[in-house]
């Protein structure tokens, strides 16, 4: 018996090993520092092997949590090494304006400002999706997602007279490329022209926006501007179209 | 031997235990979610004073067409006696006049009925009448008007309503019912009509109506779409400073989509600013489609023109400043150029998919229709590059051009347009440009547009009488009206009266004369 769970001790020991990934993290790392954790002291080392890292610190001074109104400050050993977490918030609704006419058409728009923040030192992304396909109905009719011209969004927002569509265009500071333009067309880098950038949004998750460092003590807002339209030689069956949008921000 | 298998199995589970835990302690993200609710409203209403039931307008989803009540003593089909007693209650009953409904017998003569124009999905029909009255259109694929119906809501003298989302080149059934103010109404018969086919054509079709309007550093384009052309996606708007682009890279691609509907000019309309003063720009607008055929490209021009400052007379201290507008269509050409060996007959026009005829430099069309001008490569000028033709109306000289384009196989060059929807003469130029942009050659013709509207043959008939207790019908030959074969008219004639009070006197005479010879 006493062989048996010895035994399983020792296989547990060597699952452990092949399961687990090897914790390492960065003290200081590129051009421009991040200076992620340091510490003054008169003790303590830093001991390394292949696989892992061992950080000590003895008669640490200058310790403790202060803020301000723009920042937060986590001063002593180790003091940053929390857990990351991530935020969005968000309107709960827009109505888009103004009305569309059934018989003769029309567009609506509306926008919702979503703003992100995380501590995560390698930043987050943040996705689009729609709880339906199309995402834009009623009770007995919808507007048919918006179709870009090709594999990019389209820069100019286009919808045949004889159809109807419901699309969104995503602008701030951490858009991914996709929805960045050179004045003539979508997914190159460049500029961030407002209005321009048109696409679908899907049932599956899309990514908007991303970026590769933490944004507290702010956030980053990612203003999602929405837009249906129904053409002239279109007609749209008359009631309230609503649509379910699901933003998800993930740190990366 | 079966404690080796136990511990086996144990080792197995605590695997799985562990390898679940592992992807449960690494594999986890921090993530968040935020759902937002994005609404909008689709409205019945269209606001053009016809109350279109059919499309769910009514008086609550749409009260600037459809009234709740207009006080005119017409019960309109979507008014009720609840709400509208006055419209839709009973009416009132003269004292003293026998019970007889105080309203006007006569109804409305229908004059003049035809169709103004049809496209592929739609028709317009108008008509007159004698008297101020509201009229009502029902239509369908057969004479049981399925289809819909329209109404109007005023009482006027002419009328006039178009009926949408038709299916292209199919006969429909119409008839048109106008009531007078009492709603004593007259229909007419079955009248059918075809809407316009839309062609098959190879090649897409030219957008219409292209102008452009010059402002300051600005010039506002303006187009209507193609109207055949079903898969008609939008507009590519190419601009040069040097000449007319002949292709969609051959200049800066200054806009792309259907472009913004301006109420003012009944067109689609872009406006392209930040543009120098006194430079000339040359646009082409290259109609495009979902299957990715491009037209050969409608052109305009113009020089945007810096405001004209007004200097007040002596005293005044205001300063007037006066935006310059200028419109340009097509390229200039000195008059009198040679059309050297190539003459207008050279050129093939085909409409409907048929050929047709060049007679000494004539050709008969029928209007709005496309027509498509083309010209085999090898009857090409040596010396040209590019090739626009210039349609004219000869007495309003409002004037469109078309840049040519060469076929895939390079064996013709052509272009298409929708011809106007006015019948009469036109002038067509055809200039032929070499490599510097320099007119070299003309060609001249004329094309004489047919009208399309169907002459229509139909009879009227009283649908609802009141105010007659015994009315009668005539029937009555409109001599003035040769369109309406007849006209059938109430009367309320006077020989039931005359009989019921000969009926009457004659009865109490006979009987005052029986009391008298038989006094018991």
């Amino acid at each position: 018996m006493k062989k048996n769970i010895f035994f399983i001790i020792c296989l547990c020991l060597i699952a452990s090993g092949f399961l687990s990934k090897p914790v390492l993290a960065y003290v200081m790392q590129s051009a421009n520092f991040r200076l992620q954790q340091d510490s003054i002291n008169f003790g303590g080392s830093q001991g390394t092997s292949t696989d892992y890292r061992l950080e000590d610190t003895l008669g640490e001074v200058g310790t403790g949590y202060s803020s301000s109104s723009n920042f937060n400050l986590h001063a002593g050993y180790q003091q940053m090494d929390q857990n990351t977490y991530i935020t969005i918030s968000s309107p709960d609704a827009v109505s888009m304006l103004p009305s569309i006419r059934g018989l003769s058409g029309g567009t609506a728009t509306g926008s919702a400002p979503v703003a992100v923040i995380t501590n995560n030192n390698l930043g987050y992304s943040l996705y689009i999706r729609a709880s339906t396909t199309p995402a834009m109905q009623s009770s007995f009719s919808n507007f048919a997602n918006y179709t870009p011209s090709g594999a990019a969004p389209d820069f100019l927002w286009s919808v045949l007279a004889t159809s109807s569509a419901f699309g969104f265009s995503p602008e701030g500071g951490d858009v991914v490329t996709r929805y960045k333009d050179n004045g003539i067309v979508c997914n190159v880098s460049g500029g961030d022209t407002a209005n321009r950038c048109w696409d679908a949004i899907g049932s599956t998750n899309g990514l908007i926006s991303q970026s590769n460092i933490f944004n507290t003590p702010n956030n980053t807002t990612t203003t999602i501007k929405f837009q249906a339209e129904s053409g002239n030689q279109h007609v749209q069956q008359t009631g309230h179209y609503a649509a379910t949008i699901i933003m998800t921000g993930v740190v990366n | 031997m079966i404690n080796i298998i136990k511990t086996a199995i144990k080792i197995f589970l605590l695997f799985i235990f562990l390898f679940f835990l592992g992807r449960a302690i690494f594999a986890s993200a921090a993530t968040s979610s935020k759902d937002i609710n994005i609404n909008v409203d689709v409205t019945a209403c269209n606001h053009n004073g016809i109350c279109e039931m059919w499309l769910g307008e009514s008086t609550t989803t749409c009260v600037a067409d459809c009234p709740v009540c207009n006080h005119n003593g017409v019960c309109q089909p979507w008014q009720d006696a609840v709400s509208c007693p006055d419209d839709c209650g009973p009416h009132v009953v003269v004292a003293g006049g026998g019970g007889l409904p105080a309203i006007n017998p006569v109804p409305p003569q229908i004059l003049n009925l035809h169709i103004v124009n049809t496209s592929p999905n739609s028709a317009t029909i108008a008509c007159n009448t004698d008297i101020l009255a509201y009229c009502q259109i029902f239509w369908g694929t057969t004479a049981d008007y399925l289809g819909g119906s329209l109404s109007e809501i005023s009482f006027v003298f002419n009328h006039q309503m178009s009926i949408p989302n038709l299916i292209p080149n199919t006969t429909y059934h119409f008839k048109v019912a106008c009531y007078n103010t009492s709603r004593v109404g007259a229909e007419t018969s079955d009248v059918t009509f075809i809407t316009s086919k839309i062609l098959p054509t190879a090649e897409m079709s030219n957008v219409i109506d292209a102008n452009a309007i010059s402002g300051n550093k600005t010039i506002t384009l303006s187009w209507l779409s193609p109207p055949n052309e079903p898969d008609y996606a939008g507009v590519y708007i190419v601009r040069s400073a040097v000449f007319y682009p002949t292709n969609k890279d051959n200049g800066i691609l200054v806009y792309k989509g259907m472009g913004t509907w301006s109420s003012a000019l009944n067109k689609f309309v872009f406006t392209d600013a930040g543009l120098l003063n006194g430079v000339r720009y040359y646009y082409t607008i290259f109609a495009y489609d979902k299957n990715g055929r491009i037209a050969s490209g409608a052109i305009v021009s113009a020089t945007p023109q810096p405001p004209v400052k007004i200097i007040p007379p002596a005293g005044e201290t205001t300063t007037v400043f006066v935006p310059v507008s200028q419109e340009g269509t097509g390229p200039a050409v000195p008059t009198g150029m040679a059309s050297g060996t190539l003459v207008f007959k050279d050129f093939d026009f085909t409409q409907d998919l048929g050929l047709l005829p060049v007679v000494q430099d004539n050709v008969n069309a029928k209007a709005e229709s496309p027509i498509s001008v083309g010209l085999k490569n090898y009857k090409i000028p040596a010396a040209a590059r590019s090739a626009v033709v210039t349609f004219e109306n000869s007495v309003s000289k409002q004037k469109f051009s078309y840049i040519f384009k060469s076929d895939v196989k390079k064996d013709i060059i052509s272009s298409i347009f929708f011809s106007s929807k006015d019948a009469g003469k036109y002038n067509v130029s055809i200039v032929f440009f070499d490599y510097r942009n320099k007119p070299v050659q003309q060609v001249t013709g004329t094309i004489i547009l047919q009208p399309v509207a169907a002459e229509l043959k139909y009879t009227q008939t009283i649908v609802k009488a009141g105010g007659c207790a015994v009315p009668k019908i005539i029937s009555k030959t409109m001599e003035n009206h040769p369109k309406l074969l007849q006209y059938y008219e109430i009367v309320c004639p006077w020989w039931p009266l005359v009989f019921v009070i000969i009926f009457v006197g004659g009865a109490l005479f006979v009987w005052r004369v029986l009391v008298r010879l038989y006094p018991w």
